[in-house]
């Protein structure tokens, strides 16, 4: 397993963490990646949104993920692009909405 | 050799393309655990002074065993301290280690490095904070 980019990001209220490690492909992750986006808001320091990917669900987001971390959406993507492109906008809706 | 951390600028998209190119094989060195980036060097400013950048410096030269050893030295709360050790963990600055059966938090820096490089908008170094040395 290796760590091909760990970067954190802040904007207004909040910091925005990118970890993507190359793994094995196998059944919990068959696209050989493995991700964390996540959105932390600053005063609290608890996350807001996550998305990561594991075998049952595939990429999946947790919504308000300081208040319920089991609430889990399955997302519909086909690899980490789109997953990346679900929380770019999950993310500026995030800062917009402050 | 000095080892460095690097402070970027740029947008949401800026940030998340860094992800992009990551996933396509390109990596970037620096931008695994070593570097942060912020939206504007006035943010940058208003997150690191005055009390972050003296918890850098004092992690540095002093490397202290415990939040509280951490606190009592800059005479500040404990609570207020943890927070913004909390906050320069979430940007790769440092570590909280837990340690012994309380699991007590240790501050240590995210590597040893011994500068902070600021780089400007154009890829060109504008700052460098020797003092973290």
């Amino acid at each position: 397993m290796s760590l091909i980019l760990n970067e954190s990001f802040m904007i207004g209220k909040y910091q925005a963490h990118i970890k993507i490690r190359k793994v094995q492909p196998g059944n919990n992750r068959p696209d050989g990646f493995k991700v964390n986006f996540v959105a932390v808001d600053m005063e609290s320091m608890k996350p807001v949104l996550i998305i990561d990917n594991h075998a049952p669900f595939g990429y999946h987001m947790h919504p308000n993920a300081d208040m319920d971390h089991s609430n889990r959406l399955e997302l519909e993507v086909s690899g980490p692009f789109e997953a990346l492109e679900i929380f770019r906008e999950k993310l500026k809706e995030l800062v917009k909405n402050g | 050799m000095a080892k460095s951390f690097h402070i970027e600028f740029g947008n949401v998209d800026d940030f998340l393309d860094h992800a992009k190119e990551a996933l396509e094989g390109k990596v970037v060195e620096r931008r695994i655990g070593r570097s942060a980036m912020f939206n504007s060097f006035d943010e940058f400013m208003a997150f690191m002074f005055p009390h972050k950048f003296k918890i850098l410096l004092y992690i540095k030269t002093k490397n202290p065993n415990s939040m509280y050893e951490l606190a009592k030295e800059l005479g500040r709360a404990q609570p207020a301290v943890l927070k913004d050790c909390k906050q320069l963990q979430g940007m790769n600055f440092i570590k909280l280690i837990p340690e012994g059966p309380r699991k007590s938090l240790r501050p240590q820096l995210s590597f040893e490095y011994d500068r902070i490089i600021v780089h400007s908008e154009d890829g060109k170094i504008k700052h460098i904070l020797p003092s973290v040395a």
